[in-house]
């Protein structure tokens, strides 16, 4: 108890030495925890834009070559995915039925099923261009969801059915789908009202499942027919994997699997800059940071070699000599860390911002600063296991440093530096 | 029995021939006082650290309470059994008259409980008062860090004093007060004290007084 009261003594015995100790000390403290928090929170940045972006692929045809809908389908039954999107567009004739916009049948195409699988219906609905407002969206094969505008021109109400045509009326087929539901469109534009052009007007758009679309067959083969797949790799490392899997199941060799990279690398590349500037900051703080407490240490015990002496001439052992100055340095380097920490913390959101204006600079996209709350793009936050990491290794080149210093003078007898005191 | 013994002890710098203490031999006994006296470079400084544990001899035997020295933890001596008022004082600097006898006797073990009002009388007694008590040392004439440097000494309770020049810094008065008290020291409480000095004033006090002269140490009375 004794020698961490006296340690705390000296602390204030020694205040000009101690002064200078705690200033370097905060010094890196502070530096530490402004390039420790940026790099940590510019890597967690990049985790989420390759989680983001990296882990969406798709297929490329090359050329004029397209696959079929079966395949894109079957491509993604796989292990490798968490999950895949389908969409597809295409068009027919209804058979009994007037289209919006359209003055007299005339054997063209005057409808579009859309189709999707995802289950909040695609963009539009997401985005509250189009609400369901009567019945609910297509769940059973052979569901389908009509505007409130085409089901009032042709009297359609939940339950009634719809039966569509080939948009080539030189082919034959048919097909009966069943009002599930009711849509309204809040879309300004799309909404028609140009005579003689009912592919124009977006309430004649028949809205199902790709399951549904996927069994017409003159759907599914019709000319102008659109068909998008998007696949969601568990993890972006498995892209390879993916397409060795899908080149197994029959990809044709002129097919490639890609992610969205360009995505990936125009979000994350300000960050990578960040994050390796940062990390490399951090590493030279760290090194520059140990040379110097060694240094400030040896220099720092040479002023207290006659203390030793004195010291270890009273019969305090020399493990007791340690432990007390180590006590002295440790408590001084403690007091640092929090001051350390708490200013680290405060200056490392500014100091990030100004990083990623610099390092968006050099890129091709626009500076992403902030995000669309209006946030800045790097969330900078001082963590408990951040303060703990940065504490552990403030405190053990604090202690490293100062034991270096002191077995450098207690490798001396007592009798050695008093006599050369004296 | 002897407290402290020393048989044909031999002391020599490493990496030098020429030996600083020459087959030395002396017993001391609880309650005398002995004076060891000797010109400069007689090996006094250097009889002085093997006495008070700060160093061991080249050659010959120490004995401590019949025990080698170089079997016992000289760490645990120089804490409990001897104190030792140095010429350079030794003092912390830093710390104040009263830290440095209370860490002296933290250092010892000491069971005292209330280790500063025992601290306190102790500089009472060697003439500190309360106010300089708590002065920086760093702060207190050469006189008066002599007599912290006494205080310090005895405030261990140690069976053994070993004393270099301890009246070397003081006046006339001052000399007769410390020589008086570490011949109270002796012959009161029992303790073996030893004076290292070149001074013939302090002699006057000797139970037992020795010469080193060139190494060797003889007895003179």
């Amino acid at each position: 108890m004794y020698l961490f009261q006296n340690a705390m003594r000296n602390i204030f015995r020694n205040k000009g030495r101690n002064t200078i100790l705690a200033l370097i000390t905060f010094l890196l403290i502070f530096a530490a925890a402004v390039s420790f928090l940026i790099h940590t929170a510019a890597e967690l940045m990049i985790g989420n834009a390759r989680a983001q972006f990296g882990n969406q692929a798709t297929i490329e045809t090359a050329g004029t070559k397209v696959l079929a809908v079966s395949d894109y389908l079957g491509y993604g039954q796989s292990d490798l995915l968490e999950k895949a999107e389908f969409s597809m567009t295409a068009y027919g004739r209804l058979d009994g039925l007037r289209a919006l916009d359209e003055e007299a049948p005339d054997g063209n195409a005057n409808m579009i099923l859309v189709s999707t699988s995802r289950a909040d219906l695609g963009e539009d609905f997401r985005k509250g261009l189009r609400s369901v407002t009567q019945g609910k969206a297509p769940e059973k094969k052979g569901d389908c969801l009509v505007s409130d505008a085409f089901a009032k021109r042709n009297g359609l109400a939940i339950g009634s059915s719809v039966k569509l045509l080939p948009a080539d009326a030189a082919k034959s087929g048919t097909a009966a789908l069943t009002v599930s539901g009711i849509y309204t469109d809040n879309s300004v534009n799309g909404a028609g009202g140009q005579p003689g052009m009912p592919l124009y007007n977006r309430n004649n758009e028949m809205i199902t499942t790709v399951e549904t679309a996927a069994a017409i067959d003159f759907m599914v083969n019709s000319t102008g027919r659109l068909f998008d797949a998007v696949y969601y790799l568990k993890n972006p490392d498995l892209l390879g994997a993916f397409q060795s899997e899908l080149r197994e199941k029959g990809l044709p060799t002129s097919c490639t699997v890609t992610a969205n990279e360009e995505e990936y690398i125009q979000a994350a590349a300000p960050l990578e800059k960040l994050s390796k500037i940062s990390g490399v900051f951090w590493i030279v703080v760290l090194l520059l940071g140990a040379a110097v407490l060694v240094l400030v240490s040896i220099l720092s015990m040479r002023e207290r070699k006659y203390e030793v002496g004195v010291l270890r001439a009273m019969g305090m052992k020399k493990g007791r000599v340690i432990l007390g100055m180590l006590c002295e340095t440790l408590a001084v380097t403690a007091a640092c860390l929090l001051i350390g920490l708490g200013a680290g913390a405060a200056a490392a959101q500014p100091v990030a911002n100004l990083f990623m204006q610099q390092a968006a600079q050099g890129e091709q996209a626009p500076p992403t600063q902030q995000d669309g709350d209006g946030k800045p793009a790097v969330q900078v936050q001082m963590t408990a296991s951040a303060a703990g990491e940065i504490g552990l290794v403030a405190l053990l080149l604090a202690g490293i440093s100062s034991i270096a210093g002191i077995v450098y003078i207690t490798r001396f007898e007592p009798n050695r530096i008093l006599s050369e005191r004296n | 029995m002897h407290l402290l013994k020393l048989e044909n002890v031999s002391y020599q710098y490493a990496g030098t021939a020429r030996k600083i203490l020459k087959e030395i031999n002396m017993g001391s006994e609880p309650g005398k006082l002995y004076v060891v006296m000797g010109k400069s470079g007689a090996g006094k400084s250097t009889l002085l650290s093997l006495l008070s544990g700060l160093d061991l001899c080249t050659e010959g035997v120490m004995l401590y309470e019949g025990q080698d020295m170089k079997s016992l933890d000289r760490d645990e001596y120089r804490a409990k059994s001897v104190g030792v008022i140095f010429q350079g004082y030794n003092l912390l600097t830093n710390a104040t008259a009263l830290e440095n006898i209370v860490l002296s006797m933290n250092i010892s073990g000491s069971r005292e409980k209330n280790k500063r009002e025992s601290a306190l009388k102790l500089l009472d007694r060697v003439g500190i008062d309360r106010e300089t008590a708590g002065r920086q040392v760093l702060k207190l004439s050469g006189g008066e860090q002599q007599r912290v440097g006494i205080a310090r000494a005895l405030s261990h309770n140690p069976d053994i004093i070993i004393a270099d020049e301890p009246t070397g810094n003081l006046d006339g008065d001052t000399e007769k007060t410390i020589m008086g008290i570490l011949r109270a020291l002796a012959h009161d409480e029992g303790k073996c004290v030893i004076v290292v000095t070149h001074s013939k004033a302090v002699s006057q006090y000797a139970d037992e007084l020795w010469g080193l002269n060139a190494g060797n140490l003889v007895f003179l009375k």
